[in-house]
Formats: C-alpha cells, structure tokens, sequence
C-alpha cells in the first residue's frame, strides 16, 4: 500500500472523513495541507528529503484569502506536479462533476482517480485508493460515463433510415431488400436485425411495433 | 423601455412623413378663366401682370406635364398680354413659339384654331409695326384657315384697317364690302357687324361717297341697340368727323360732347384724350387744359404700367430661377433628412443590440458569481457537516439522507448557474450536459448535434441554448417520470432549431419560473420558444434561435 500520503483540502473537518478512511486502510502516514503552494512545497521538500510522496488526495476548489497563492486550485496544482513528478498518484476529491472537468483532469492533466464528495464519497474514496494503488483508473458512479465515447447519445441516418422503413410496415427481410437496392451498406439481415435491437433497448422498446409508436411520439420520425 | 422604443420610433415615421408630404395643389380650372376674362377686361394696372404670371406659371407646369394643347392654350394669353402692354416683339416671339409647338402636332381642329388665333395676332403686331405687307399676309393665311363667317368678319375688317394704313381706301372698301355681303349668313354679332359698318361708313366719307352716313347711323344704331357703351364711342367719333367734313358743325359739337362723356364714363383714359381731342377739333378749347392733363397722366401710366409689366416679367424670371433653386434645395434637405434617419434606425439599433450583449453578459456575471459563492459556501458547508454526522453513530439515517438532499439541491442551484466553458467544443459541451441526465432510467438520445454549425453560434446564444436545455433537463429529471428523451438539432440557414421532447407524464404547461426563465433567455437574443404539453403525453419545446 501507499507509504506517504498528502491531503490537500480547505476544509479541516473532511479531511477528518478522508482520514478515517486512510486509517481503515492501514495508512499511518498522513500529512494534511490546507493550501495548493503548502502542498506543492511539501512534495517538493519530500523528494529532496529522498522521503517523496506516492499518494495525493486534494479537492478542486479553494476559497481565497488574505494568503496570496501561485496555485489557486487543485487543477493547478496537478497540472504542475504532473510534469514534474509522473510518477505521484493523485486522486481528485471534489463536489465538482462536470464531465467536461473530469475528462481534462483525467485525461490531460492525468489524475488517477477523480472520486465525487457525496453521501457515498467516503466509501468511493477507499474503493479509489485500492484501484489506483492497482495503477486503475477509478470514477465516482455518477461520472463514469464522462470517458466513454459521446457518440453514446446520437442516433444516426442509418437509424432513422431503418425505423422510417420499419414504420412503413416492412419485415427485416423486406428492409434488408430495400437496402440493397438503394445501395445503402451495411444491408445484411443480420446488421439490421442488431441495430433493430439495439434502437429497441435505446428506446426502452419491447418490440418493433412499441419502437414505431415510441418513436413517432417523440417526433423523430 | 418599451413605450420609449414605440415613440421613439412613432417621431421618426411622423417625420419622415412630413418631409416628403408634397403640396401638389390641384389648380382649378377657374383660375384660367379667370386670369383670361382679366386680359380682356382690364380692372386694373394690376390684372394684367397677375395674368403674365398666371400664365407663365400654366406654361410651365403643363411643359413639365408634356401638355403641348396647354402649353399653346397658355402661350396664345401670353402673347396677347404682350401685344396689349405694347412689347411686340416680345409678342411676335411667344407667337413663333407656339406655332413651332403647333407645327409639331397633327392637324386638327384644335390645332386650327390655335393657328387662326395666332395668325390674326401676328397680323395685329405687325400692323403696330407698320409691316403692313407682312400683317396683310398673316391676314391672308388667317382668312384660309377660317372656316365660319364670324371669322371671316373679323379677319376681313383686321385687312382694311391694315389698307387702311396703307391708304387703299378703295381695297379697304372692297374688303368691308364682302363682310358686309356675310351679314345675312350671320346670326346676332351685333357688335361685330357694327364696327365693320361703321369702319366702312369711315371709309366711305374718305372717298366723299354719300352713302357714308347711312353706315355710320346703322352702325350707331345696332351699338345703341347692343348697350355696351365702349362700342359707342368710335361711332360717335366717325360721326363727328363726317360731319366735320359735311361742315356741319352744330352736329360734330354734340356727337363730339357724346363722345366725351362716354369716354368719361368708361373711365379710360385713351378715349377720354382722344374725346379731348375732338371736341378741340370742333371748336370746342374749354377741355384744352383737360387735354393736355390728360396727355401727361396717359403718358405716365403707358410708362408705368410697361414699368411694371416688364418688372413682373423679370420677377417671373427670377422667382423661377428661385423655384429651381427652392426645389434643389428641398431635395437637399430631403436628402439629408433621410440620411439622418437611416443613420439613427441604426444607431438606435446598434444600441438596442449592444444594450442587449451588455445586459446578458451582465446576467451571465451575476449568476456565475452567485453560483460560485453557493457551491464554495453553502455546499461545501453541508457536505462538512454530512461527513462529521457519518462518524456520529447515534445519528438517524434519516437524518443524513435529508441532509444529502438538502446538499444536492444546493449543488444543483449552483450547477445551473456555474459558469460555461464556452472555449471547448460546443457540441462537446452540450453532449456532456445532456450525459448527465443519462441514467439507467431515463435515456437521452440526440439526432443531429453534430450537424449545427456551432462555431458560427455568438456566445450568448450559446448560453441561452445551454442554460435552456439544462433547465429542460432538470424539469425532466424532477417532474417527468420519462424514460426517453429526444433532442433533435437542425440547422436552418442561419437559424438553429431544437426540439426538446420526452415521453413523461407531461402537465399543463404554466409559465413556472423555470420556464419563465428559459423563454426570456430565448427572447433575448430574438429567438423563439414554444411548450407544449398535455398531460401523460410528454413535454415537447421547440426553440428556434
């Protein structure tokens, strides 16, 4: 498991959270700061000591002060440290999630883990530790989806295609026909058949005659 | 604002409709009538300036109109005002004019009758040029055109005042001898047979014929008979020289007497000289100082009144020359005023527009401002005091569960309002906006995202759409039970529309705040926005921006 680990958080009381956690885990060594340039130097100091840091757990957002910072945010902070420890994990801890954040903290500023704050965000956070121990990369629930693919939501011609042939009343086979003599590829039975399928789950259809009706409701076709 | 923007827009039509109101009078036809009876009626030393005027004016208008009828009918008065005034040649060139205008034009009745006219009148002006061949010939050319004896009368008797002059009494005769011969042709012309009576009765006593007198009493007779006492006093005159050849002088005293008094009466100061004149020539030298007044003020008046004519003609020209000017100076203006109210639409416009940018961007600051405070404060604050609950193990769950509402409702306050990261990809933007709402119950399906041009799309459109359709999504998420929601993006040239529907269980569609919201962000940046709903057949919301 990690042997040295930084909180890095304004709020005193979660970091209490974050270390009942770690103190489950069996990580004794913790050291808790409450600005982005007190957790920059002490990584920095660390790594001169020869004692560096492998763990980072900060949140996002920190409220200004009197205290004039050169990192005003944990985004900041990461991106700075990234390229100059590649090595340090870090897990984002943040009521923030945008998908939009997420993806850039996880994909150019390579964070590990981005774990939401939440009534589950203890547990997601002990769940995170162990994955990104594995060198996972882990996400809260409810931001999983932010690295899939976003062609996800949009229904292509193809599909409209098929379902205006469907709603005209003809069978797979006729449709696969008509394909084929509108030279329209992929006009395979078996393609349609699986797009058929996978437009019925995507509008939570039981057959195609509850598509048709879903569909023509909703005004797509 | 609204009633600002109205009137202000109401002043600037009111006054665009002033400018070009153009005072295109009717003129009535009266006034030629009118300006035509005072030519041949002088009423005063007035009138006949006022009828240049009137005339050269019609002259214009109808030139401009391409009337050439008018502009002869018109040039035919002016020319008899300058023969009157006494410019000839003036008269004589006005003439040239209109029979140019005349030639130009086919031949018709009308055109004759402009010919006739203008014929006779050269005829006059040479006459008082003592061209007398030349006034006999335009004379002669009149005679052709006549086509009815009343014509033929006038011409016939204008030829032997011109032989007359020309001291063939004998041709002069001859003349009046054929009008007289067109008598019987003649219905009434009273005044017109007598003048030629008693010219020819005139003419008669200069060859010491007999038969004179018995013209010049029926000529007296029938102007006796018509009462127009000015026709009376060249018979009276006539008389008073026949009989100052006949020597009887006890006649020639009394016509001379009536000569004079009706030249009194008429007022005219030619026929009163001349009336002078004869009663001295009869003997009669108690009117000599009358005469010799008279003389003097007729003088004074030919002058003065050819003063003034050729003064009214030269302001004519002038007040002409100021119209064009006038009208230049109109088209200046109006150009101007145009000018003016093209560059303050724009101005008021480009205004509006920025006052707009400004007041939504302004809205924008606000809001993400507020947002932030919300979430660094307030949710962080509840989250705070979630997690130390969780380490409380006499705390209810129920407890912490309403907590975690309260801390997501603080959140979501704050999400709808954080600011938007307008730098990426919009469709990025949108597609993760949408991902949220994606869950194992509801699913979000978008058709043509990717179609809409949005690197085109002003950044304050971009938030209107974003903040729209979040607020659509959050109504779904809260109230709709749906389990599909559709959103379709088109481009439309440069319109984008956008149809928001789900399959919920819908509801009446009551501008709550959200929706309030959402058409106002619409509105402001002058697009579109409609909800429709009922209830357990979905939400749908079109939006054309």
């Amino acid at each position: 498991m990690f042997n040295k680990i930084l909180i890095s958080d304004d709020l005193g009381s979660i970091n209490q959270g974050v270390l009942t956690v770690l103190d489950g885990l069996g990580l004794k060594n913790v050291f808790e700061v409450q600005y982005c340039d007190d957790a920059y130097l002490k990584i920095k100091k660390a790594v001169l000591d020869d004692e560096p840091f492998d763990l980072l757990i900060t949140d996002l957002s920190f409220i200004a002060d009197h205290r004039a910072q050169k990192y005003n945010s944990g985004s900041e902070l990461i991106s700075a440290l990234r390229v100059e420890h590649p090595d340090l994990k870090i897990i984002v801890y943040s009521v923030e999630d945008r998908l939009q954040r997420v993806r850039l903290l996880i994909n150019e500023y390579k964070a590990n883990a981005y774990v939401c704050k939440g009534r589950r965000g203890l547990i997601e956070l002990n769940k995170a530790i162990q994955a990104v121990f594995n060198n996972n990369i882990y996400l809260s629930p409810q931001i999983e989806h932010a690295l899939s693919p976003k062609s996800n939501l949009e229904i292509d011609d193809f599909d409209i295609h098929l379902i205006e042939l469907l709603s005209q009343g003809l069978s797979q086979d006729e449709i696969s026909a008509t394909l084929k003599k509108q030279n329209l590829s992929p006009s395979s039975l078996s393609t349609i058949e699986k797009r058929l399928n996978k437009l019925r789950i995507q509008f939570k259809a039981n057959n195609a005659i509850h598509l048709i009706a879903i569909v023509k409701d909703l005004g797509l076709i | 604002m609204k009633s600002l923007k109205k009137s202000f827009l109401f002043f600037l039509c009111i006054s665009f409709l002033l400018v070009f109101k153009s005072g295109f009078g009717q003129q009535a036809k009266d006034s030629v009538r009118y300006y035509a009876k005072s030519i041949e009626v002088e009423q005063s030393d007035q009138s006949l300036p006022k009828a240049y005027q009137f005339f050269t004016k019609h002259f214009n208008t109808s030139e401009a109109k391409g009337d050439t009828d008018s502009m002869v009918y018109a040039l035919c008065y002016l020319a008899d005002l300058d023969y009157k005034i006494g410019f000839y040649d003036a008269s004589e060139v006005t003439c040239v004019k209109a029979l140019a205008l005349l030639d130009a034009q086919q031949a018709s009745e009308r055109n004759n009758w402009f010919r006739k006219f203008i014929y006779n009148k050269l005829g006059q002006i040479y006459k008082e040029k003592q061209l007398y061949d030349q006034a006999f010939n335009k004379y002669n050319q009149t005679l052709d055109l006549a086509n009815s004896s009343v014509d033929s009368l006038t011409v016939y008797n204008n030829m032997a005042i011109v032989l007359k002059h020309q001291k063939l009494y004998k041709e002069a005769e001859k003349t009046l001898e054929k009008a007289v011969n067109l008598f019987e042709h003649i219905e009434g012309e009273t005044l017109n047979k007598a003048r030629i009576l008693d010219n020819l009765g005139g003419l008669k006593q200069e060859l010491n014929k007999t038969e004179s007198i018995t013209y010049l009493n029926k000529a007296l007779a029938l102007r006796e008979q018509s009462k127009n006492t000015f026709s009376l006093y060249p018979s009276y005159k006539n008389l008073v020289h026949y009989y100052l050849s006949e020597n009887d002088s006890v006649q020639a005293t009394e016509f001379a007497l009536k000569a004079y008094n009706v030249a009194t009466i008429t007022n005219s100061l030619t026929y009163q000289l001349d009336a002078a004149k004869l009663r001295m020539r009869v003997g009669d030298y108690t009117v000599s100082n009358t005469y010799v007044h008279l003389n003097d003020s007729l003088e004074a008046v030919k002058r003065n009144s050819q003063n003034k004519f050729a003064l009214l003609k030269y302001n004519v020209g002038k007040s002409e020359l100021q119209s064009e000017k006038d009208k230049n100076e109109k088209q200046v203006f109006q150009f101007i005023t145009v000018l003016i109210f093209v560059i303050g639409l724009s101005l008021y416009f480009i205004m509006k527009t920025k006052g707009t940018k400004e007041k939504l961007q302004h809205v924008y600051l606000t809001e993400t401002r507020i947002s932030k405070k919300v979430h660094d404060e307030v949710a962080n604050d509840v989250y705070q005091i979630m997690v130390k609950l969780q380490g409380d193990a006499l705390i209810n769950g129920t407890v912490l569960d309403d907590l975690e509402h309260i801390y997501n409702k603080t959140r979501d306050i704050s999400k709808e309002n954080s600011a938007i990261n307008l730098g990426v990809d919009f469709e990025e933007l949108l597609s993760d906006l949408l991902l949220t709402y994606k869950s194992t119950s509801v699913n979000v399906i978008t058709r043509g995202l990717a179609s809409v041009q949005w690197k085109h799309v002003s950044n304050e459109k971009k938030t209107a759409i974003f903040r729209v359709l979040q607020e659509c999504m959050t109504n779904m998420k809260k109230h709709s039970d749906a389990t599909i929601v559709l959103l379709k993006f088109h481009q439309k040239h440069k319109k984008i529309e956008i149809n928001y529907s789900d399959n919920g269980v819908g509801c009446e569609v009551k501008k709550n705040n959200g929706l309030q919201n959402a058409e106002n962000r619409i509105h402001s940046t002058q697009g579109t926005i409609t909800f429709e709903s009922e209830k357990n057949n979905g939400f749908k919301v079109t939006i054309i921006i």
